[in-house]
């Protein structure tokens, strides 16, 4: 019915309630990587995509999800906005809805399904979670449903098979359904009838095994105490073990690398351009693909707990801890995205409905680790436990319950005293435990990774590039100390001893004209600032570097110490471990490491968080108070963990 | 005593090319801050 091809687009809205599978299929229609989850809230606001089928131009827009287009809640008035103002009948374009019920909790749907059939628009069904449905004993009969609706229908048993729905033939034969009368009584008793009619029990023993089984281990995972430490613990099994699978491959991709750069240094004349291809461009490409398989693995490990079931669990053991900070129940997802991307955690504060708790939980949010500061946390935890995955584990699992820490504190604090009142529980529907899909974790990882290495790497790239430039000139004129040196090698007849000393002297040359470059200046300049966290005048430069980006420090770092050091070979993460600071000293002893660690846990380094906490809280000011929070909390604990490992005996 | 190797053809080339990097950071930020509605991200993080 709307599938004629014409010049005009058609446009395809895709309702449905929380959590049944939207933005899987919006990905799977236009190839887009919306965030998608097995928890409900993810998408707070129309997301708008498009790709061409049948000669035409399909524009589709994925809308938040609701119960009915009636509540006084954000997300159900954003979709009534759409659908009454985007898709009236009357208007001249094509449109069509495609409406996505799940067959869990199948009775849920009616409400918004009878609002939409009311519309007068072509609609088409789409059932997910049918073969979830099977596993709690029933079934829905597709075949009664299309009849009783006089609409298609098609099933996707399970998320991967959204892949493969023939999207095509459910648009051709999709049609203006009868509307049901709008009355409640009349759409209470269509839905009764409409459930007798598709819904059938299937293996209800089995079913009630299966939900006995999962009450038993609910009573373990959920439970306040045990579930916790549970919760603990598995967190640092998943980060103990992304740091021992991932030690091999992160070698040999910095062998690798170390190699190209080596070749090019021996097969290139001594210029400017070798130092800005070996130094800017490798360094800078090598800093950020180094981290790619502990990214994967850590992306792959979180995919599969994900689809056990298990992190529904965990947000309810969460909870309990976040609601005496004065954070809602409502404040979990939010904050739970924070830990891929800030900026899509803010976003889904709007489904937050009262303001205080919403301008809390945007405060807080970038404090959550984010995908960007992996690299960070990586290379300092590496310096502090470089033999012992187990610590190593614990340590990365430290930075991420740090985060959560100082977030819920200081969400406490301004509950406290900026925005008093109280707050609401969470309620949240936990979905059966079951057994993760290897290959849907391992597309999931590599559809991460990909976006990690396209979006941090470019800018990463780009700004190695201008950094080299700016740590490279202008250059400064040999001094007396090294054409000392220089003289004394060419009067020295040890043919050894002479080249001992042209190297020294090359050396000496290299590290000055760093510090004369602008780079070295900028660095010199803040260096008394940051010297109490444990920064010398490089890695002073590097902090500045990825102060609007903070996905840029390791390979900021990685072209400072490039420039400075004659040995063009080494690999990244050993040329940083090896380097030193003027007076000789390693460049980043334990205790500096842990000073700058707890700093990029806890600082506000990303430009694009700090506009949109000033679009979303609705004013600069809330974006300034994050601004100055952050950073003087980050420096601050900085400091404080420094002098502490200073006093525990560690080096720094 | 600091200096710029104006006379090196090879300066020119390495400036030339760090100009293009700051200003394709320009333009990448801008769109970036133009998508962050669409699927938000940083840039820097994974949104997934």
């Amino acid at each position: 019915m709307v599938s004629e091809s014409t010049d005009a687009p058609l446009h395809i809205t895709l309702v449905g309630n929380p959590n049944v599978g939207k933005s899987t299929l919006f990905n799977a229609l236009v190839g887009a990587n919306s965030r998608i989850s097995n928890y409900p809230g993810i998408t707070a606001d129309s997301v708008i995509g498009e790709f061409f089928g049948a000669q035409q131009l399909r524009i589709v827009t994925d809308l938040p999800g609701t119960y009915s287009l009636e509540l006084n809640l954000p997300e159900a008035q954003l979709c009534h906005q759409h659908l009454k103002f985007d898709v009236p009948p009357q208007s001249e374009q094509q449109n069509l809805i495609i409406v996505v019920i799940e067959a869990v909790g199948f009775p849920r749907n009616f409400q918004l399904l009878a609002q939409l059939m009311a519309l007068g628009v072509p609609m088409a069904v789409v059932v997910t979670k049918t073969a979830e449905a099977q596993l709690r004993g029933y079934q829905i009969q597709l075949q009664a449903l299309e009849e009783s609706l006089g609409i298609p229908v098609v099933e996707a048993a399970e998320k991967s098979a959204m892949r493969t729905l023939d999207v095509e033939a459910l648009i051709a034969a999709a049609r203006i359904p009868t509307p049901v009368h709008p009355d409640q009584e009349s759409i209470e008793q269509w839905s009764s009838d409409l459930l007798a009619k598709t819904s059938l029990p299937v293996r209800p023993e089995q079913a009630r095994r299966r939900r006995r089984r999962d009450d038993r281990l609910d009573r373990v995972l959920v439970h306040p105490i045990a579930g916790s430490v549970l919760f603990l613990l598995a967190m640092i099994c998943m980060f103990g073990s992304v740091y021992w699978m991932a030690q091999v491959p992160m070698e040999w991709i910095d062998v690798a690398f170390g190699t190209v750069g080596g070749w090019i240094s021996t097969s290139m004349e001594d210029g400017p351009l070798r130092g800005l291809l070996v130094d800017g461009v490798i360094g800078g490409i090598s800093g950020t693909m180094v981290f790619l398989p502990q990214i994967l693995l850590l992306f792959f490990l979180i995919s599969l707990l994900e689809e056990t079931g298990y992190m529904a669990r965990a947000a309810f053991v969460a909870d309990r801890w976040l609601r005496p900070f004065g954070l809602p129940g409502q404040a979990f997802v939010p904050l739970l995205s924070s830990h891929a991307c800030a900026i899509p955690g803010i976003l889904c504060t709007r489904l937050i409905p009262d303001r205080r708790d919403r301008l809390a939980t945007i405060l807080v949010a970038p404090f959550l680790s984010c995908s960007a500061r992996l690299p960070v946390y990586i290379l300092m935890v590496g310096i502090l436990a470089p033999t012992n995955p187990l610590v190593a584990g614990c340590v990365f699992v430290g930075c991420y319950l740090l985060g959560a820490l100082v977030a819920v504190g200081s969400a406490g604090l301004v509950r406290k005293t900026l925005l008093t009142g109280p707050s609401l529980p969470m309620v949240l529907e936990l979905p059966p435990y079951r057994l993760p899909s290897i290959g849907d974790a391992a597309r999931i990882a590599i559809d991460r990774g990909w976006t990690f290495l396209k979006n941090a790497g470019s800018v990463i790239l780009l700004i190695c590039i201008a950094l080299w430039w700016l740590s490279a000139y202008p250059t400064t004129p040999e001094g007396p100390e090294i054409e000392a040196l220089r003289v004394a090698a060419e009067a020295h007849s040890d043919p050894g001893e002479s080249q001992r000393l042209l190297d020294q002297a090359q050396s000496l040359h290299l590290r000055e004209s760093a510090r004369g470059s602008y780079a070295g200046q900028l660095g010199r300049w803040i260096e008394p600032v940051l010297a109490p966290i444990g920064a010398d005048w490089q890695l002073s430069v590097a902090i500045l570097a990825s102060f609007a980006a903070r996905e840029v420090f390791v390979s900021s770092l990685n072209v400072m110490v490039g420039v400075r050091e004659e040995e063009a070979a080494a690999s990244s993460i050993a040329r940083i471990r090896a380097s030193t600071r003027d007076d000789g000293s390693p460049l980043l002893p334990p205790a500096a490491a842990g000073g700058l660690l707890v700093f990029y846990i806890l600082a506000m380094q990303c430009l694009p968080t700090l506009v949109v906490t000033s679009r979303e809280a609705g004013g600069i000011r809330w974006a300034l108070l994050q601004l100055i929070w952050m950073t003087s909390v980050a420096w601050i604990l900085g400091v404080v963990a420094r002098q502490w490992m200073l006093a525990a005996g560690f080096s720094g | 005593m600091s200096d710029f190797p104006l006379s090196d053809p090879q300066f020119w080339w390495v400036t030339l090319l760090a100009v293009a990097a700051v200003v394709l950071l320009i333009v990448k930020r801008v769109r970036q801050s133009n998508d962050q509605d669409q699927n938000g991200s940083c840039g820097g993080c994974s949104t997934k």
